[in-house]
């Protein structure tokens, strides 16, 4: 009732009565315990703005009620978990330093009661504490929380130890926080707002021991769904790397080389894990040689008797292949790690699991190293193509093993097969058609057993099996050729008519739906004109698709598949454009349907004129009467996510009046079509909504690059008679703004659009 | 933090390719519009 009736300033009284029930000599234990827990409850489900203009009576009950002198530990519980819940109304007592210590003194009190949940409670507190008041923190941390939650990671009881290192993990999340800002305002030329006082770097000598420690007391057989301080101590580790940097390692390796060969499983398993948590942080260039020497160490450790060991050396060579490719690659390492590999698919899941993210990575790296020497072609061969077939031919039978379900492994291995086909260089083409071939197989497969599945398990496996083989296809489907992509595109096309077929059924699965989509979407992209052929028998499907306003995957992706259907088959899309396009409308008028399908609406208007020419003035006046709306839309501009959509909205707006332009300005620049004059009436406004753009402090650098493009695309359309509109201060302004951008499409736009101005000026002065 | 437990980053998840996707239709368009206007990504500067 509290919850309901404080906001509307209902119940004036409550929280006095409340606080009289606390404070009252003649309150039995009771009443106090009780009330607190009442305050408790209502400090968290309510807004914090209702309740700050009360805090003061609050704090006061709740402060009464952990105080040393009382002698309930059920009271002093429910005061400190009533204090954890009303931490964020309480910054007006934390701004004043007297409340602040008098605060700090009592939750620090409590994390000395022998009753271990009001220990726990307190130190939850300075957990909290820490996040939302690491500015007020200094005067406090070397008297009383540094030697407080050292105690209390070093405690036998594990609720204590996991506050005690949750406590540092925060402070490496607010210091990662600040240096973040302090390298950005850097960047400004201007000094931070908040500054890290490092507390994690000055701790690490203190830290580093007690979570080494930490990490060798791991549970003999693990439950993977349960948390302990051995894992949060991981946790904490990786945190303290990517916070110290550094500085971490000469902490964290005499530890590792002293237990990585220990004949206790638990020391080796710590030692791995604490070298694998220090990876990302530290400079890469200081750590190679490092990782190099280690390699072997964990090549040997993927065979170690114990599972936990091998799942974490697994877990290391990954974050190795990820973090430092380097190292991995480098010619002595490269074929022992990938027989160590290629072993390891074979192991329990979850190390097989960790082995097919490491390859997912070492693909990635191996290919990128290859394109620099190629400026970005793709190489004609590249470190990995001699193993490439066998590992290729290793993570199929993964994907194909019978506890794949077990680990995400399924999943794994058919991204790192992903992975691996699309970081494949020239000489692996072969390997690429084979996969192919096999992913259409299982398709077709897969289909076939549709009328076998019957629990609501199987149902899920199905399901994300049909979404992981249409994601492969996407990933073969890039890679072939133009010349072979015809050949292999009617069973393909088969396969995914199929598939709608049964996915729209009544045992519908939008998620398959989508991905489906998107491989159609692949599909029109390598055939080109040649997806025509298909238009006919797809159309229904992508009418259910356009038409479906509840699952706004669904529909945002049919969406997108028109805009990729237009490029495809350009004029050839006309007989469809109707039907298409009397869909497109009637979404973007419906108030029911996801704003965030609405933009690609209108961005997909310019890919349709453009496909379509001459052809669009049918729908020209309602388009524009569209586009004319949504450019004037206005947001409250306090809340970030409208903003963004604000930016992305009219991102669309100006490629589809792009589109229009183009597609009624004719294919030839030199003479430009006089279907274009139809939009002459319209120019003010597009010049106003550049304008509008232009001036607006919070635009995008995407609305700039679409504007820059805008203007261009009139300047050539309408020639000299445009150069008032353009020629202006907010628009020279914000092309020279997009010119220093950082994005090359913005600078590119920028640059051409200022271009076409200086022509359009140079003509005007020479005739 | 049960997360950030020995966790791996995932490239290929729905999330990701419809992500991807829209990226790679912005990009498309992009360059087709560019394609129009006879514009390659490098043949352009101005001088300041």
């Amino acid at each position: 009732m509290a919850v309901a009736e404080l906001p509307v300033s209902q119940w004036p009284e409550l929280i006095s009565v409340l606080v009289a029930n606390v404070t009252a000599a003649n309150s039995t234990e009771m009443v106090r315990e009780a009330t607190l827990e009442t305050i408790g409850y209502i400090c968290q489900d309510i807004d914090a703005e209702v309740l700050a203009t009360q805090s003061n009576e609050i704090l006061t009950a709740i402060v009464h009620g952990m105080k040393r002198e009382e002698p309930s530990n059920h009271v002093r519980l429910a005061a400190t978990t009533a204090l954890l819940n009303s931490l964020e109304f309480t910054k007006a007592n934390f701004d004043k330093e007297s409340e602040r210590h008098f605060i700090m003194q009592v939750v620090c009190e409590a994390t000395q009661s022998p009753d271990t949940k009001v220990r726990v409670a307190a130190l939850q507190c300075l957990v909290k504490i820490m996040s939302l008041y690491y500015q007020y923190m200094e005067h406090y941390m070397g008297p009383a929380l540094f030697a407080i939650t050292l105690e209390a990671m070093r405690s036998e009881i594990d609720e204590i130890a996991l506050q005690g290192i949750e406590f540092w993990s925060n402070v490496c999340d607010e210091e990662v926080d600040l240096a973040i800002e302090a390298s950005e305002a850097a960047e400004m030329g201007r000094p931070p707002e908040h500054t890290s006082k490092f507390y994690a770097k000055g701790a690490l000598q203190y830290l580093v021991p007690v979570l080494m420690q930490t990490l060798t007391k791991q549970e003999e057989y693990d439950d993977e769904d349960d948390w302990n301080p051995c894992k949060a101590a991981g946790v904490c580790l990786m945190l303290l790397a990517n916070c110290c940097e550094d500085v971490i390692v000469p902490h964290v390796l005499p530890f590792v080389k002293e237990n990585i060969e220990n004949p206790d499983w638990r020391f080796r398993d710590a030692a791995v894990m604490a070298f694998g948590s220090i990876l990302e942080g530290p400079d890469a260039v200081q750590l190679k040689p490092i990782v190099e020497q280690a390699m072997p160490f964990l090549f040997k450790l993927m065979h170690d008797t114990s599972v936990n060991v091998r799942d974490t050396a697994a877990w290391t060579i990954g974050r190795v292949c990820e973090i430092i490719p380097d190292a991995a690659v480098a010619p002595p390492n490269l074929q022992p790690l990938l027989q160590a590999l290629v072993t390891g698919l074979t192991a329990e899941p979850r190390v097989a699991s960790n082995v097919c993210w490491a390859f997912s990575s070492l693909a990635e790296a191996a290919y990128e190293t290859a394109s620099q020497a190629t400026d970005g072609n793709e190489p004609d061969s590249y470190c990995l193509s001699e193993y490439f077939e066998p590992i290729v031919q290793k993570l199929l039978e993964t994907t194909d093993r019978p506890d794949a379900a077990q680990a995400n492994l399924r999943a794994a291995a058919y991204e790192a097969l992903m992975e691996m086909v699309k970081n494949s260089p020239k000489d692996c083409y072969l390997t690429v058609q084979k996969t192919t071939m096999v992913i259409l197989e299982r398709l077709q497969q897969v289909l076939n057993m549709e009328s076998h599945v019957s629990s609501h398990s199987d149902r899920v496996q199905y399901n994300d099996l049909q979404s992981l083989l249409c994601a492969t296809l996407q990933s073969v489907l890039r890679k072939v050729t133009p010349e072979d992509a015809p050949k292999i595109s009617d069973p393909i096309m088969a396969a995914l008519l199929q598939m709608f077929n049964s996915s729209a059924g009544p045992n519908r699965a939008g998620g398959v739906q989508e991905d489906a989509l998107m491989a159609v979407a692949t599909l029109t992209e390598v055939l080109g004109e040649g997806f025509i052929k298909y238009m006919e028998a797809f159309r229904p499907y992508l009418i259910m698709g356009l038409r479906n306003h509840a699952e706004t995957t669904i529909c945002q992706a049919s969406v997108g598949l028109v805009g990729d259907i237009c490029r495809a088959l350009g004029a050839k899309i006309l007989p469809f454009c109707d039907s298409i396009m009397s869909l497109l409308l009637e979404t973007l008028g419906n108030n029911e349907v996801d704003r965030k399908v609405k933009p690609q609406i209108l961005a997909v208007f310019g890919d349709m004129a453009l496909a379509i020419g001459p052809e669009f003035k049918k729908y020209l006046e309602l388009v524009l009467g569209m586009l004319h709306q949504a450019s004037q839309a206005q947001v409250n501009r306090n809340d970030f996510d409208i903003m963004d959509y604000l930016n992305e909205l009219r991102e669309c707006c100006l490629e589809a009046y792009t589109g229009i332009v183009q597609g009624l300005k004719g294919e030839d620049k030199e003479t430009v079509g006089t279907d274009v004059q139809l939009l002459l009436p319209h120019v003010p406004h597009m010049i106003n909504f550049i304008t509008t753009i232009a001036r607006d402090r919070e635009k995008s650098d995407g609305t700039i690059s679409a504007a820059a493009g805008l203007i261009g695309d009139l300047c050539s359309a309408f020639g000299h008679q445009l150069l008032p509109f353009v020629d202006t201060e907010p628009i020279t302004e914000m092309l020279t703004i997009g010119r220093r951008s950082k994005t090359g499409k913005t600078k590119t736009l920028s640059n051409w659009a200022t271009k076409e101005i200086r022509r359009l000026k140079s003509t005007v002065t020479s005739s | 933090r049960f997360s950030q437990f020995k966790s791996k980053t995932w490239k290929i998840n729905q999330e990701e390719r419809r992500r991807k996707t829209l990226e790679n239709q912005k990009q498309n368009r992009y360059d087709y519009y560019n394609h129009c206007r006879r514009l390659a990504e490098s043949d352009f500067s101005v001088d300041e």
